[in-house]
């Protein structure tokens, strides 16, 4: 994940690390960058869906255009 | 130079005041530690709290105050905090390294988006951008477009029209038993008010909000407003950093109060939560007064600039109580860009989604509560108890039911407020005044608990029990002055 205030790239389980100690336990769906402490929504699992989807198909119609 | 061949440990060597106080530093030291005694003399001049405990244990106060002499003696050559300089000068170093092997074919960032971030950040144009984006973004944006145009289409034809009286009529027919009638539509019913002000007043605002502040986010001008912000803040205790949870505190004051960690001093940390707590209202709450007050652009410059001068004068006087200097503050500014649709977009969705998935159940059980207090009476006897209230600050009676709703959450009751405004009980300057006292309550029960998780009991109680008779306070004066001056709104 990209940080969207001071830019910084990290992966989710370095933000649960610094949400350690929080009360919430993940409830809050937010992801917190390591750096700055500025919060951001996950991103929904639809659209995750979404993305993975998209990309299995270019890699489809990527191999089929080499086969 | 392969990096395992790199001097490691020399890599950089700072400016002479600095050099001298580390090699004093590291005579000075006789414990055994796990680091390199430079990296525990660096880190002792740059302020770390853990190694100076650390240090404090295992060399005894004798020799740890000879170390905070060799540090006071360094900090004497510098205007600046050590840590800034020692961060300037590896900034330095690094950015000379890159400069030998790293090679751009051409400048990445466009010469506007660099010239439009300088511009942010500058206070003789950054603060007219600022008013820009207030305007359109919140203003026009979020306020008219959002609390009018679109409130009025879901509000007034889609629920006002169709699906409550629909419901109403099916739920009459079916269910013979007045009291549940009420519960489900009556004038405080779970669908004819809570899943109304949920759905079709709060979420198109929350919506535009949210739409609003990812696109701005994602341009990166958050940080440019830190930058613009953070000789401001330090007069009130703060710096730029404390942004980060005031702009969160737009969105959620509960999420934000939590974000108050990242502030260095347990002093910022409680000036914060106190200004998060009385002065910054929440997405949903600031989306309804915009759309409450937009028909009245002379009430909502007053509210603003009262939002802004309790903001401003609470927070100076908070830092003059609570004694402390502020933290310094830098960071790196990431580039301006155009936003990327499918980021706003995705953005936007999860907010709501999170937004809607946390007011939804409680405004359902507001009603609930409601209806219960109905029943048992104890709601009419709130209102009052209520009543007096509401008259002090020039409110007739119907206004106690909003202020009633706005204990359960402020952006509850401003929706309260706003269902008044549609049956033209109140004038341009209850409006405001009204307006005024619930922005400054506390937000809502979930804040008061943070607040007491955070902060502990005695300060969530303290900064309780200072926000509500201030609130009422401020809307007393507002309305007298008001009545005085003869303003019309």
């Amino acid at each position: 994940m990209k940080c969207a205030f001071c830019g910084y790239t990290y992966e989710e389980d370095e933000s649960a690390l610094v949400c350690q100690g929080c009360g919430l336990f993940g409830g809050c769906h937010l992801t917190k960058c390591p750096r700055c402490g500025y919060e951001q929504p996950q991103e929904p699992a639809v659209v995750q869906w979404l993305r993975r989807w998209r990309a299995k198909r270019a890699i489809d119609s990527a191999n089929r255009e080499r086969s | 130079m392969s990096l395992n061949t790199f001097p490691v440990e020399r890599a950089i060597t700072y400016p002479p005041p600095i050099e001298e106080a580390v090699e004093a530093i590291e005579a000075t030291l006789q414990a055994d530690y796990t680091l390199s005694r430079r990296a525990i003399a660096l880190l002792l001049l740059q302020n770390d709290e853990e190694i100076e405990g650390m240090v404090r244990r295992r060399e005894g106060e004798e020799r740890f105050a000879l170390i905070a002499e060799h540090i006071r003696r360094a900090q004497a050559h510098y205007r600046e905090p050590l840590s800034m300089v020692i961060l300037a000068h590896r900034q330095k170093v690094a950015h000379a390294l890159a400069q030998e092997v790293v090679h751009y074919p051409l400048k990445t960032a466009s010469g506007f988006a660099e010239w439009l971030g300088r511009i942010c950040m500058q206070p003789l144009t950054g603060i007219p951008i600022l008013l820009l984006v207030l305007y359109y973004g919140l203003y026009q944006f979020v306020g008219v477009f959002g609390g009018g145009t679109l409130v009025d289409l879901l509000e007034n034809k889609l629920f006002g029209e169709y699906i409550n009286p629909f419901l109403t009529h099916w739920v009459k027919t079916l269910i013979p038993f007045a009291p549940i009638q009420e519960l489900l539509v009556g004038e405080y019913g779970i669908f004819t008010l809570g899943i109304t002000y949920a759905v079709a007043l709060i979420l198109p605002i929350v919506g535009t909000f949210f739409l609003m502040f990812s696109i701005l986010e994602d341009s990166g001008y958050f940080p440019r407003l830190a930058m613009l912000i953070d000789r401001l803040f330090k007069k009130i205790g703060l710096n730029g950093r404390a942004v980060i949870p005031m702009v969160l505190g737009f969105g959620c004051d509960t999420m934000a109060t939590l974000v108050t960690r990242i502030l260095e001093t347990p002093r910022e940390r409680l000036i914060a939560t106190f200004l998060l707590a009385l002065a910054i209202p929440c997405s949903a709450q600031l989306g309804v007064i915009m759309a409450l007050l937009a028909s009245h652009p002379g009430a909502l410059l007053i509210w603003a600039v009262t939002l802004a001068a309790v903001f401003l004068f609470i927070g100076w006087l908070t830092a003059k109580v609570l004694p402390g200097t502020p933290a310094t503050f830098h960071m790196e500014i990431p580039p301006m860009r155009l936003p990327i649709l499918s980021n706003v977009l995705t953005k936007t969705y999860a907010r709501m989604h999170w937004y809607f998935r946390e007011v939804f159940p409680l405004f359902i059980l507001a009603s609930v509560v409601i209806w219960l207090g109905q029943m048992t009476g104890l709601f009419d006897l709130a209102l009052r108890v209520l009543t007096p209230v509401v008259h002090l600050l020039g409110l007739p009676d119907e206004a106690a039911s909003a202020f009633l709703f706005g204990f359960f959450r402020r952006d509850y009751g401003a929706a309260g407020l706003y269902h008044l405004q549609e049956h033209n009980v109140l004038n341009g300057r209850q409006l405001l005044v009204s307006a005024v006292t619930l922005t400054l309550f506390l937000p809502c029960i979930a804040q008061f608990l943070m607040m007491k998780k955070e902060r502990g009991l005695k300060t969530a109680l303290a900064i309780s029990g200072i926000i509500f008779p201030f609130a009422v306070t401020v809307g007393a004066i507002m309305n007298l002055l008001l009545q005085v001056l003869g303003v019309r709104l």
